[in-house]
C-alpha cells in the first residue's frame, strides 16, 4: 500500500532537492543497496526526495513495497524498460524523423568515442519524442530505424545470424529509447544508484537540465553483466521460445558488453561526483573510463553508537557467553554465500574442537533449494549436533555471542557483517573478495596502520578456511587483539553516521552549485601510485611469464 | 498429414489455404453452372425451363457465396490457428460448430425469400435443401484442406453428379422446374455427406496419428464463431471479393434482365457468355494454383525457415529473391498458357456462338468475356499470394478497387447499350489485376522488414 502523500508521477510533485535514479531495488525489492537508499533518505528529512525507479516492464514489481516510503518522498514514478507497442505507424512529422535519426546519430557516437554533443543532441530530440508520447517499440520498428539496423548488421555482423541480431538491437535499444524518453523531473540534483540504464537516464537528465549528478556504485554494473553474460542464460531467457536463439556467438557476447560498457561511460561523463564504496571498485571504474578527478571513496557504514552499546551492556553482564566455543556464519543462505565451503570447513574444526556450536545466522527463504540442500550436506557431515540454522537474527542481540565470524561468499561488495562484527569485538575469517581484505587489513597506511582484524582465505577452499578458524580457537589473546583491532577501525572509518554527513555536505554542496571538492583529491593521488604499482607488477609478471 | 510442418511455418501454410479455398467453390461454381448450360442450351436454346432452371441456379450458388464468403476467409484462419496449436480435440467440433451456424443462418434467408415470393411448397423445400446444402459445401470445403485427399474429393463430387443424372430422370414427372432442383439437390446432398464423412474419418485418423489431446473441446470449437472478430480485415476482404466478382452480373440482371421465374432475375446472354468465359480459364486456373501450393510454396518455406533458423541476411535475401522469380515463372507461364487458350477462344467466338444458337451480337460480348475473365483470374492469382504472406490489408484494397470499378463500370455498361457488354466487367477485372499486382508488388519489396516488424508487434 502506498502512503497517501506519494504520487505516481513526478510531474504532479513539483520540485524537489534530490531525484534519486535506482534500478531494481528501492522500494521495491529488499536488500543491501535498498537498505542503504532507505537509510540515506530518512536521516535527511529535511531534503525533499523524489524517486525514477527503472523496471523491466509494467507489473512486474507487483505487491507491497518492501520499505515503508518516508514523509520526504515526494513522488515515486516508475520507468519501464520495455512496453508493448500500439502496433500503429508513426506520423511522419519532422520531430520524429529528426528524432530518430539523432538518436541512431548518438548510438553510432556513442558505441565509438562518444561526444557529448552527440549525447545531447540525441537525449534533446528524445525529449521531445517524449512528450508526443509516442510509442517506442513503434519508434524502433519504422523503417528507418531498420535501415539503421541493417547498417550495423552489415558492418559488424554480416555473417551472424540475423534474426538473433534483430532481437539484439531490439533489446539493447527499447530500453535505451525508453530510459531517455522519460521526462526529466525538476530537482536540484540528481543521484543514481547505478551505472546501467539508471545511470545513463540520470546523465540525459545532468544534461538537458543543467544540474549535477552524482552517481554511487555498489557492486561495478559492467562486472556484473559480464559475468551474466558468460554464463549467457538470461540472453535465452529474454526471447520467445519459437526462436531457437543461441546466442552464446561469440559475437554477441561482445555486443553485449559493449553495449553496457558503452552506458557506463555516458554516465561517467556526466557525473559530477563518482562515488563507490571501496578503492578497488575505482580501479575498475577508471579502466571503464571515469575520470580519476571526480572519484571518491565513500564506504558503507554500521550503527556503530548502537553495537558499542550492546558490546558495553555484553561486558557489563560479565559476557555471560556460551561455554562451547561459537563459529557462527552471517548472510543469506545462497549460492553466492558459499555455504557448503564453511560447512565442509567445519566438518575439519569439529575433528579438533568436539563441542563446536556452527550457527547459520541469516535468511533461508531467497533459494528454498540451496539451503535444504546445505542442510542435507550439514547432515551427511554429522554436523547435526553442532549445526543450528537459525534463519533471520537480530545482530546486536545475537553476535555478541559468537567468538568467530566466517564468510566463504564467492562474490562480495562490502559486507557490513564484518564491520558488524568488529564493531563488537569479533574477528573474522573471510573469503578475499570484494572489499574484504580491507576491511580485515586496511586499506590506505592509516588504516592499515590499525592492525589486522581478521585472516583471509581464498575462495572455495574449506581446508584455508578451517585452519584460520582454529589459529583463532587455540589462542583467545590472538582473538582479542584482532577484536580490539576492528573495534577501533570500525569507529574511526566506517561509522554510518560519517557516510550520511558525507553525503549530506555532497547534497549541499551540489545543491548550492559548489561543485568544488565533491571529489577528493588526496584519494586520487594514493590511487594513481597505487595503481602504477600494480601496473608496473602486472608488467613484470608478464614478462616473466614470457621467458 | 495434418501438421506437415511444426511451428511457425505450419501456421503460415495454413494461412495460405484461407486463399485457396476462396478459389475452390468459384472453381465449382462456374464448372458446375457451365456443363449444366451447356448441356441444355445444346438442346433447346429458349426452353423456358432451361432458362429458369439456370437461373435460380445461379442465384443459389451466388447467393449462398455472397454470404459464406467473408466466413470462408476467417473460418480457415481460425483452422489454421488450431491445427499450429495442435488442439486436434477442437477440430471437428469446430467444423461441426460451422456447419450449424451456417445452416441456422441460411435456412431462414432462402425459406423468407421462397415465402415471399410465394413459390409453391415443392418447390421451396426442394430450394431451401439446395441452398443450405451448398452453402454448408462450402464450409466443408475448408476442413477437407485437412484432409488432402484430392482424388477422394473428386470421386465424391463424380458420385453427386450421377446420382444427380439418376435421380433427373426418377423426379422429372413431378413438375420440370421443382423436378430438376430437387434431382440436384439430392445429387449436392450425397457429394456432400460424402465429403462430411471423409472429414470426420481424415481428422480422426490424423489426431490418432499425431496423438493430438483426446476428447471433445466442445468450449474452444466455438471460437470459431468469433473467428469474424478476430480477423476482420479478412472477413472484409472475402466479402468484398466475394461482392465484386458477381456485382456486374446483378447490375444486368436487376437493371436489364427478365424476369426467369417471379423475384429471378438473369439476363440469359450476359451470364451464358459469363459462364462459358469462365469454362475457359478453370484450367489454368487450377494448374496454376497446383504450381502456387509445390514450387512456389518449397522457395517460400526456404526463405522463411531462413530467418527462423538464423541465417545471415544475404541467405534471406538470396532465398527471397528465388522466391520472386519463381513467382515470376509461374506468372509467364500462366499467361503463355491461359494467354493462348483465352485468344484461340477470342478467335473461334463466332463459331462458338453460333454452335449454340445465340444471336449474333453474342459473339462480342463471349470475346470481351474470355478477356475479362483472363484478367480476373490473374487478379485471384495475385490476390492469392497476398493471402499467403498475409498481407490482409493489400488483399482488402485490391478487391475494394475490383468492387468500385466493377459496379461502376457495370452501371455504364447498361445505360450505354449491348454494344458495351463485356467491356466494363473487362476493364474493372484488369484494374483490379494491376492494383493487386502493385500492392503485392511494393509489399514484397519490403518483405522482410514487414515479417520481422509483425513479429515483433505481436510479441
Amino acid at each position: 500500500m502506498r502512503p497517501q502523500h506519494l504520487v505516481p508521477h513526478a510531474s504532479q510533485a513539483g520540485s524537489v532537492d534530490v531525484c534519486l535514479i535506482l534500478e531494481g531495488t528501492y522500494p521495491f525489492v529488499p536488500g543491501g543497496v535498498s537498505s542503504w537508499v532507505h537509510h540515506l533518505v530518512t536521516h535527511m528529512p529535511d531534503l525533499q526526495f523524489g524517486i525514477l525507479h527503472i523496471s523491466p516492464a509494467p507489473d512486474f514489481h507487483e505487491g507491497d513495497l518492501a520499505y515503508p516510503v518516508p514523509d520526504n518522498v515526494r513522488f515515486l514514478q516508475e520507468v519501464f524498460l520495455t512496453r508493448p507497442g500500439t502496433g500503429r505507424s508513426l506520423p511522419r512529422t519532422r520531430v520524429v524523423r529528426n528524432a530518430i535519426e539523432a538518436f541512431w546519430n548518438a548510438i553510432e557516437g556513442l558505441r565509438g568515442a562518444g561526444d557529448p554533443a552527440d549525447f545531447r543532441t540525441c537525449v534533446e530530440s528524445l525529449q521531445a519524442l517524449g512528450r508526443q508520447r509516442l510509442d517506442v517499440q513503434d519508434v524502433m520498428l519504422v523503417e528507418s530505424s531498420w535501415e539503421v539496423m541493417l547498417d550495423l548488421y552489415r558492418d559488424e555482423a554480416a555473417h551472424e545470424s540475423f534474426l538473433d541480431f534483430f532481437w539484439s538491437w531490439l533489446f539493447a535499444y527499447e530500453p535505451l529509447l525508453n530510459a531517455l524518453t522519460t521526462q526529466v523531473p525538476d530537482a536540484k540534483l540528481f543521484h543514481t544508484v547505478s551505472t546501467g540504464y539508471a545511470g545513463v537516464l540520470a546523465a540525459g537528465a545532468a544534461c538537458v537540465t543543467g544540474r549535477p549528478m552524482i552517481l554511487t556504485e555498489h557492486g561495478i554494473y559492467t562486472k556484473e553483466r559480464r559475468i551474466e553474460i558468460h554464463s549467457a542464460h538470461w540472453i535465452k531467457d529474454w526471447l520467445p521460445e519459437e526462436y531457437q536463439v543461441e546466442n552464446t556467438a561469440p559475437y554477441f557476447q561482445l555486443f553485449w558488453n559493449r553495449h553496457f560498457e558503452a552506458m557506463s561511460r555516458i554516465c561517467y561523463q556526466w557525473a559530477d561526483g563518482i562515488y563507490t564504496l571501496y578503492a578497488d571498485n575505482v580501479r575498475a571504474q577508471l579502466r571503464d573510463g571515469a575520470d580519476v578527478e571526480r572519484t571518491r571513496v565513500i564506504p558503507n557504514g554500521v550503527a556503530v553508537e548502537r553495537l558499542a552499546e550492546a558490546h558495553a551492556r555484553w561486558e557489563a553482564e560479565g559476557r555471560v557467553r556460551d561455554e562451547r566455543f561459537t563459529v557462527a556464519f552471517v548472510g543469506r543462505v545462497c549460492p553466492i554465500k558459499d555455504v557448503r565451503t564453511f560447512l565442509a570447513a567445519m566438518r575439519l574444526v569439529v575433528r579438533q574442537v568436539p563441542d563446536v556450536l556452527i550457527r547459520v545466522l541469516g535468511p533461508m527463504e531467497e533459494d528454498k533449494e540451496y539451503a535444504e540442500g546445505c542442510i542435507r550436506f550439514a547432515e551427511q557431515l554429522g554436523l547435526q549436533d553442532h549445526v543450528r540454522f537459525e534463519g533471520r537474527i537480530s545482530i546486536a542481540d545475537e553476535l555478541p555471542r559468537v567468538d568467530v565470524i566466517v564468510l566463504t561468499s564467492i562474490s562480495e561488495a562490502q559486507p557490513l557483517v564484518l564491520l558488524e562484527a568488529g564493531a563488537l569485538g569479533i574477528p573474522s575469517v573471510a573469503t578475499d573478495v570484494g572489499s574484504c581484505r580491507e576491511l580485515l587489513e586496511g586499506g590506505a597506511a592509516a588504516d592499515r596502520g590499525i592492525g589486522v582484524g581478521g585472516f583471509l582465505t581464498p575462495i572455495a577452499s574449506p581446508g584455508e578456511t578451517a585452519r584460520a578458524v582454529l589459529a583463532l580457537y587455540e589462542d583467545p589473546d590472538l582473538r582479542e587483539v584482532f577484536g580490539k583491532n576492528m573495534q577501533t577501525r570500525v569507529r574511526r572509518f566506517y561509522d554510518q553516521r560519517d557516510m550520511v554527513d558525507a553525503y549530506e555536505e555532497i547534497y549541499e554542496r551540489c545543491i548550492a552549485g559548489d561543485l568544488d571538492g565533491i571529489a577528493s583529491a588526496a584519494d586520487t593521488a594514493a590511487l594513481e601510485a597505487d595503481e602504477a604499482a600494480r601496473e608496473a607488477a602486472l608488467a613484470d609478471q608478464m614478462l616473466e611469464d614470457l621467458v | 498429414m495434418v501438421s506437415e510442418e511444426s511451428g511457425l511455418l505450419g501456421k503460415m501454410r495454413g494461412y495460405a489455404s484461407a486463399g485457396l479455398i476462396s478459389a475452390g467453390p468459384w472453381i465449382i461454381t462456374m464448372t458446375g453452372l457451365s456443363i449444366v448450360g451447356l448441356a441444355y442450351t445444346g438442346a433447346s436454346a429458349r426452353d423456358d425451363t432451361v432458362v429458369s432452371f439456370l437461373a435460380l441456379m445461379t442465384y443459389v450458388f451466388s447467393f449462398s457465396l455472397l454470404t459464406v464468403s467473408g466466413l470462408q476467409m476467417t473460418f480457415t484462419r481460425w483452422l489454421a490457428d488450431t491445427l499450429y496449436a495442435k488442439n486436434y480435440d477442437r477440430v471437428v467440433p469446430g467444423f461441426v460448430v460451422a456447419l450449424t451456424a451456417v445452416a441456422v443462418v441460411q435456412a431462414p434467408v432462402a425459406l423468407g425469400f421462397c415465402l415471399w415470393a410465394g413459390y409453391a411448397a415443392e418447390l421451396t423445400l426442394a430450394l431451401v435443401s439446395l441452398y443450405v446444402i451448398v452453402s454448408l459445401t462450402w464450409v466443408t470445403l475448408i476442413w477437407l484442406t485437412v484432409i488432402r485427399q484430392y482424388e477422394r474429393i473428386l470421386i465424391a463430387f463424380a458420385a453427386g453428379v450421377g446420382v444427380f443424372w439418376v435421380a433427373l430422370h426418377a423426379f422429372r414427372p413431378s413438375g420440370e422446374l421443382t423436378g430438376t432442383i430437387t434431382a440436384y439437390a439430392v445429387g449436392s446432398g450425397v457429394t456432400l455427406a460424402l465429403m462430411i464423412g471423409l472429414v470426420m474419418r481424415g481428422v480422426e485418423s490424423a489426431r490418432t496419428a499425431e496423438g493430438g489431446a483426446g476428447g471433445t473441446g466442445v468450449a474452444g470449437a466455438l471460437g470459431v464463431l468469433r473467428s469474424p472478430w478476430k480477423y476482420p480485415g479478412l472477413m472484409a476482404a472475402g466479402m468484398v471479393y466475394g461482392l465484386a466478382i458477381w456485382i456486374d452480373k446483378y447490375v444486368f440482371w436487376f437493371t436489364a434482365g427478365v424476369e426467369a421465374i417471379p423475384f429471378v432475375w438473369s439476363h440469359p446472354l450476359y451470364d451464358s457468355c459469363f459462364f462459358l468465359a469462365y469454362l475457359s480459364v478453370v484450367p489454368a486456373l487450377t494448374i496454376n494454383l497446383v504450381h502456387l501450393e509445390t514450387s512456389f510454396y518449397e522457395k517460400y518455406r526456404a526463405y522463411y525457415s531462413a530467418i527462423l533458423s538464423g541465417f545471415p541476411l544475404d541467405e534471406i535475401d538470396a532465398r527471397r529473391f528465388r522466391m520472386v522469380a519463381e513467382l515470376r515463372r509461374g506468372a509467364t507461364k500462366l499467361l503463355r498458357t491461359q494467354g493462348a487458350v483465352t485468344v484461340l477462344a477470342m478467335i473461334g467466338s463466332g463459331p462458338i456462338v453460333r454452335a449454340l444458337g445465340m444471336p449474333d451480337f453474342a459473339e462480342r460480348v463471349l470475346r470481351f468475356a474470355l478477356l475479362g475473365a483472363f484478367f480476373q483470374v490473374l487478379f485471384l492469382i495475385t490476390l492469392l499470394i497476398q493471402l499467403y504472406f498475409d498481407l490482409r490489408k493489400e488483399a482488402l484494397w485490391s478487391s475494394v478497387a475490383f468492387l468500385g470499378a466493377n459496379t461502376a463500370l457495370a452501371v455504364w455498361s447498361v445505360s450505354a447499350g449491348p454494344w458495351s457488354y463485356g467491356i466494363g466487367y473487362t476493364v474493372a477485372s484488369l484494374f483490379g489485376a494491376v492494383v493487386a499486382f502493385v500492392l503485392l508488388d511494393r509489399s514484397v519489396a519490403r518483405l522482410t522488414y514487414r515479417t520481422f516488424t509483425r513479429h515483433a508487434h505481436s510479441n
